[in-house]
């Protein structure tokens, strides 16, 4: 399978009018190439085009053969995170007339590419369940009884619990790149979303913490930051690492002092 | 060929509540689906999950408002069923960890959703279903329940009068491949994408629905299509009935609340039913006093940014990144569009459907909960409680004797099928798609008449015709999204033939289904289900009685 990063660079198109966008994008069948290439396409552009509008558009009218994973458009389903001129994004949520032109479109980075911009993501997903992404009570609820949770509380985990498993952090983050047993920016703000959650308890909460702190865990972090910046979902998996590793060191004193 | 007790094609909402319930009962459970469980529709739903939770409120009233909703065509039965288990399931949810938005007292949070006359929908911001989903998928992982991800199923095995599995091709090898089991779950979700203007996620073909119609199994009352009053125009984004709940406005040009001014629903206004509300707004643009690109206004200026962003944030996002347009600010343009399909798989309310070891449930069912028109928060409750009770009786019941045979001839069968699709030389499929959801928005959409509709029916025919000999252009082994989009195109094509031809027969206007002929509910001859059966010589259409039991019909007002 190949890699985005044994591809080259193409020269960079000249600028078009404001109907029309030139795409450049990344094309590779495993069966039949045998180095990724990247193939340009001219399209007429409308006001609110997407970069997945335009690639739809391409493949319904100049090649079929194109292929990107998509599903909800609407930026819910995570399915068509992409590197878009140099960033990871959704391809659904990014205006064409925005990101400048030529818009080169390439599978996320660091993920293996099944072809053209579908990637590999089952390594993605065992980073995910790596962090045991359960609800874990330290106490079975009273039968037909909510657990009670602040307001407060929850609102503290808000903006992790909207992470749609898209991959764009991950793809972002350079230790995840180099340590496969990292769990990656993804599943630490995953981790974090359970961690934070009163409703489980203090057992649990060590014990989440003792497990993150491993050798492959929280401390791998270099808080450069980049998955916070991709993040579709305005996410800062970075903050939360951060502050779990906070955590950690408290504990650590507790127990030496 | 693999080989499980119970197999669930489907992994949103509905298919992993029915997995988890299949593995605690004991059984080899796995999980089929063309997408990842994350992937799936389940999570764009936005407002929430109807309960009688309070003491203050009582399931039985639940189940009026549900009645009442689907005009009366629902079955009261399985009505009672949801509504009854409504509160242990919410409940069991939350005790699962979903992370519902929470009242002062620590408690989940309820608010007021249209048609329903207490504010019994549980929600968690405008994210319920990503929630859902996303808790319910945890649960399985949890549980270790083996999922074939990327798998597109495309066949059901029935022999001697009975399900023994299913046949399915992986998207990234190109490998057609059986799957034999003693009890098959159909939870393969909805069929927007029959319509073009429609907030479904291009995945939702229904699949499922048209491989129980070519086993034999009968399609139940899919002329009833929900048009939800607020979607965005450009692109049929869903603006969630919350917005409403919360206190948004709805404005026709002239800057009345016609809702009100116009007598659509002088009690409830814009929390009339999700029908009632979008056959207003269309009225409102016929008349002439829409917006441009036939919109009515949401005015949400009222609430202040803090209360937008607490209980309303997606909601903030998709109007800024889809339509550019600030709710903070500036009321939204929205207008209806195709939204749910209340019609599915007939099946009972243990999701057995006539096929032994075939059950249905979700939105690809019909067991029937919603009848002509359904409730919002009433779709993920159904998921959540009929998934439960079909994934438990498909593990408790499934068959024994599962014919291998069987499977591995269905498995020649559709590698057949599917390299003889590859070698066909005439249109290609997005040409055809495009004029099947072009006829359906035109002319089989919130307003009907008879002329409109057998147009519709003609070309769709025309278009199955056209099928017949369908260019797959791509000919790679290798997620060739050409070919899955060719085998959903017949789907498509079975599914808009369903829904015209029950539009067309059914001469009286109920719930989602409105007819120019006669406009008024016809109880005397059309308290009915539609059933449309395949035979090799077209569809035929059978009907069947109404379960009624506490609630009489009358007449329905908001």
């Amino acid at each position: 399978m190949a890699t985005t990063e044994e591809t080259q660079k193409p020269d960079a198109a000249t600028a078009t009018d404001e109907e029309t966008a030139t795409l450049e994008v990344f094309r590779y069948v495993p069966e039949e190439d045998d180095e990724p290439y990247f193939e340009t396409f001219e399209i007429e552009t409308f006001e609110g085009m997407t970069v997945l509008d335009a690639l739809i558009k391409i493949r319904d009218e100049q090649d079929p053969s194109l292929t990107i994973r998509h599903s909800c458009r609407m930026a819910r389903c995570g399915s068509d995170a992409v590197y878009i001129n140099g960033t990871q994004r959704l391809a659904c949520n990014t205006q064409v007339r925005e990101v400048g032109d030529p818009v080169k479109v390439e599978p996320l980075p660091r993920f293996d590419v099944i072809r053209d911009l579908v990637v590999e993501m089952n390594e993605f997903y065992d980073r995910m369940e790596s962090v045991e992404p359960w609800f874990q009570p330290d106490h079975e609820p009273e039968t037909g009884e909510e657990y009670l949770q602040s307001p407060e509380n929850r609102r503290n985990i808000d903006t992790v619990l909207d992470c749609i498993w898209c991959g764009a952090c991950t793809s972002s983050c350079s230790p995840a790149a180099t340590d496969s047993d990292f769990p990656g920016p993804a599943a630490l703000a995953k981790a974090y979303r359970f961690y934070k959650d009163e409703r489980e308890g203090e057992e649990t909460r060590k014990r989440r913490l003792e497990m993150l702190e491993s050798s492959h865990g929280i401390y791998r972090c270099h808080t450069q930051f980049n998955c916070t910046e991709v993040c579709p979902k305005g996410i800062s998996p970075t903050e939360a690492i951060m502050e779990m590793s906070r955590d950690a060191v408290k504990e650590k004193l507790r127990f030496w002092r | 060929m693999r080989k499980h007790d119970v197999l669930i094609v489907g992994a949103g909402g509905a298919g992993l509540r029915a997995a988890v319930a299949a593995h605690e009962s004991g059984a080899d459970v796995a999980m089929v689906t063309k997408l990842h469980p994350v992937r799936s529709h389940t999570g764009a739903a936005e407002g929430g999950i109807n309960a009688a939770l309070k003491e203050e409120d009582d399931w039985k009233d639940h189940a009026y408002d549900t009645v009442k909703g689907s005009d009366y065509i629902g079955d009261q039965d399985a009505i009672e069923t949801m509504t009854e288990e409504a509160p242990n399931e919410v409940i069991n949810l939350e005790n699962m960890g979903m992370a519902f938005s929470r009242d002062e007292n620590g408690r989940v949070s309820q608010r007021a959703f249209g048609g329903l006359s207490f504010p019994r929908t549980t929600y968690a911001s405008d994210k319920t279903g990503h929630m859902l989903l996303h808790t319910m998928y945890e649960q399985v992982m949890k549980r270790g329940v083996t999922v074939y991800d990327e798998w597109h199923v495309t066949n059901i095995v029935r022999d001697g009068g009975k399900c023994h599995g299913v046949v399915a091709y992986d998207i990234q090898t190109g490998e057609v491949e059986g799957f034999a089991a003693g009890a098959t779950v159909f939870a393969t979700g909805g069929m927007g994408q029959v319509y073009e203007h429609t907030t479904n996620a291009v995945s939702c073909t229904g699949d499922g629905m048209s491989m129980a119609y070519r086993a034999g199994v009968p399609m139940e009352d899919m002329e009833f299509v929900q048009f939800h009053p607020t979607t965005l125009p450009s692109t049929g984004i869903l603006i969630t009935e919350g917005c409403r709940g919360e206190g948004g406005e709805l404005y026709n040009s002239k800057g009345e609340r016609f809702m009100y001014e116009y007598g659509y629903a002088p009690n409830d206004g814009e929390l009339a039913s999700r029908d009632v509300v979008s056959r207003a707004e269309l009225t409102e643009v016929q008349e002439g006093r829409g917006f441009e690109d036939d919109c009515v206004h949401l005015d949400l200026t009222h609430f202040g940014e803090e209360k937008i962003e607490e209980r309303l944030a997606q909601i903030l996002e998709l109007a800024r990144d889809f339509e550019d347009v600030d709710p903070v600010t500036e009321p939204i343009p929205v207008k209806p569009g195709q939204h749910y399909s209340m019609g599915g798989i007939a099946c009972n309310a243990n999701g057995e459907t006539e096929l032994p070891g075939m059950y249905a449930v979700g939105e690809a069912a019909c067991v029937s909960v919603h009848g002509a028109n359904r409730l919002g928060g009433n779709a993920l409750l159904e998921l959540v409680v009929f998934g439960k009770i079909s994934g438990k009786h498909a593990a408790n019941n499934h068959l024994t004797n599962v014919s291998t045979t069987a499977v591995e001839q269905a498995v020649k069968d559709e590698r057949a099928r599917i390299e003889a699709l590859m070698d066909g030389t005439g249109e290609h499929q997005s040409e055809i798609r495009a004029d099947v959801q072009e006829v359906m928005t035109e002319k089989v959409n919130v307003f009907r008449d008879e002329e409109g509709l057998k147009e519709a029916l003609e070309e769709i025919r025309e278009a199955r015709e056209r099928y017949q000999d369908v260019n797959v252009k791509d000919s790679s082994r290798t997620f060739n999204t050409d070919l899955t989009q060719t085998l959903e195109l017949r789907s498509i094509i079975d599914v808009a033939e369903a829904v015209t031809l029950g539009a067309l027969e059914r001469n009286e206007s109920r719930g989602a289904h409105w007819r120019y002929e006669n406009q008024e509910r016809d109880d005397e001859n059309w308290l009915k289900h539609t059933l449309v059966y395949h035979t090799e010589d077209g569809p035929e259409v059978e009907y069947e009685d109404v379960e009624i039991k506490e609630y009489e019909p009358k007449v329905r007002s908001y």
